[in-house]
């Protein structure tokens, strides 16, 4: 189906994937569409990451799954009624990713703030930081896996939409499931047979335009919250670096 | 074959597998393998030669009429036709590339771009490159030394060989 402006509302596939009961969100995205485009949009982004923006309150705070939930969605419908909050996002240095969060982590911090006359045990105001570092390279990697989950759910899509689910098939068998599975590549002879390729050149064109719609799809997710395309280039760049780091940090 | 839940998968990925993903975009890395080139070659001389050619010659004859349907059969046919060595020459030059680090699968047109080049000088006696004999003359060395290179056409280079050796 498609929102506003194009932007194509998919079927949160990774959020759906995730164990936690969902909030119910329909009074959000009533308020969001009473407000208009940009609302709908922060309502979409925000339901469509809620497994790393839960997991970020649940770390950081050290929340129940349902509290998070919670907060998240009360944070949801406090934004989107806020008028201007979304421009300020869109005005801020740095990555939307991070302001949403650190946006989040403030609107939690107010609503747990201890009443006046509590005595507050100097052991609560310690901070573990190595854990909180912790937390956000999970929560980040998480943002990367809901972001990767979408696009090749797009891409699968795209192919099959254009009556072209060879492309997704080769793509698939010699690409994803190698990385994925560790799997051994299919023999070429089998591939072709199986998918009633003609020629080699047949298979490396459909390779190369599985490669095309890849890129294209996750520039367009990444660009659903990074709205200029040099912002959406660099949070690409950001997204890559952490995971160098992540990767190399594992060997 | 079995299929592939995508999203399940991300989300079991290590941060290397999701790397090599997320860089899919900017290189595809080597699908095919050079182990996959005898293959590649089987396949693209059994082919149609409708399926690569049939866009450049319009309704023009693609060999059929004197039982030339595949690649295959053009190398191996005692009078192919002029036109259609040329097309094939052309069209395998442009799926080769350029020289300097070929995929495999490049390297399989390489060495069918030189095979159109070797069939018209053995067969008919004609050149249909611009290259000269002792410029031809490592291409076929290098065709003749890949282990994956078929009887038949290793028997036509060596043929080339001779021909091209004397007159270099």
């Amino acid at each position: 189906m498609m929102g506003d402006a194009g932007m194509e509302i998919l079927p949160l596939a990774a959020a759906a994937s995730s164990a936690w009961p969902l909030t119910d969100w329909s009074g959000v995205r009533k308020a969001a569409q009473a407000v208009g485009k940009d609302s709908e949009r922060l309502e979409f982004l925000i339901r469509k990451y809620q497994k790393p923006l839960k997991l970020h309150l649940t770390c950081t705070f050290e929340l129940s799954d349902q509290a998070a939930e919670e907060l998240l969605h009360d944070f949801a419908q406090d934004k989107i009624l806020k008028e201007g909050w979304l421009a300020k996002a869109n005005r801020e240095r740095g990555r939307f990713r991070n302001f949403l969060k650190s946006s989040l982590a403030n609107f939690v911090r107010d609503r747990l703030e201890p009443k006046a006359n509590v005595p507050v045990s100097l052991e609560s105001l310690e901070f573990d930081i190595p854990a909180e570092e912790r937390a956000a390279e999970i929560v980040d990697l998480i943002w990367i896996q809901t972001i990767l989950a979408d696009t090749l759910a797009r891409v699968e899509q795209d192919c099959r939409r254009i009556g072209k689910p060879q492309i997704w098939e080769v793509f698939r068998l010699r690409i994803l499931q190698p990385i994925f599975e560790g799997a051994d590549v299919p023999d070429y002879e089998s591939l072709v047979r199986d998918l009633g390729i003609k020629t080699p050149f047949q298979a490396q064109n459909l390779l190369g335009t599985a490669k095309r719609i890849f890129q294209r799809r996750l520039n367009r997710v990444i660009g659903e919250y990074e709205k200029s395309g040099a912002a959406a280039k660099l949070e690409l760049e950001d997204l890559r670096r952490f995971l160098a780091r992540a990767a190399g940090e594992k060997q | 074959m079995p299929d592939l839940d995508s999203a399940a998968a991300v989300f079991r990925s290590s941060p290397e597998q999701l790397l090599k993903i997320m860089n899919l975009g900017e290189e595809l890395p080597g699908a095919w393998k050079e182990r996959d080139r005898p293959q590649m070659l089987r396949h693209i001389r059994t082919a149609p030669l409708e399926v690569e050619l049939r866009a450049k010659i319009g309704d023009g004859d693609l060999g059929s009429s004197i039982g030339i349907k595949t690649f295959g059969d053009l190398f191996e046919h005692s009078q192919p036709p002029l036109e259609l060595l040329q097309l094939a020459k052309d069209f395998f030059k442009e799926k080769a590339g350029a020289g300097a680090n070929r995929r495999p699968e490049q390297e399989v047109a390489y060495l069918l771009y030189l095979l159109t080049i070797v069939t018209a000088r053995v067969r008919l006696a004609v050149s249909i490159t611009q290259l000269s004999d002792q410029e031809l003359l490592p291409g076929v060395d290098w065709a003749l030394n890949q282990s994956w290179l078929e009887e038949s056409a290793r028997t036509l280079c060596l043929r080339a060989r001779e021909i091209l050796g004397r007159r270099a």
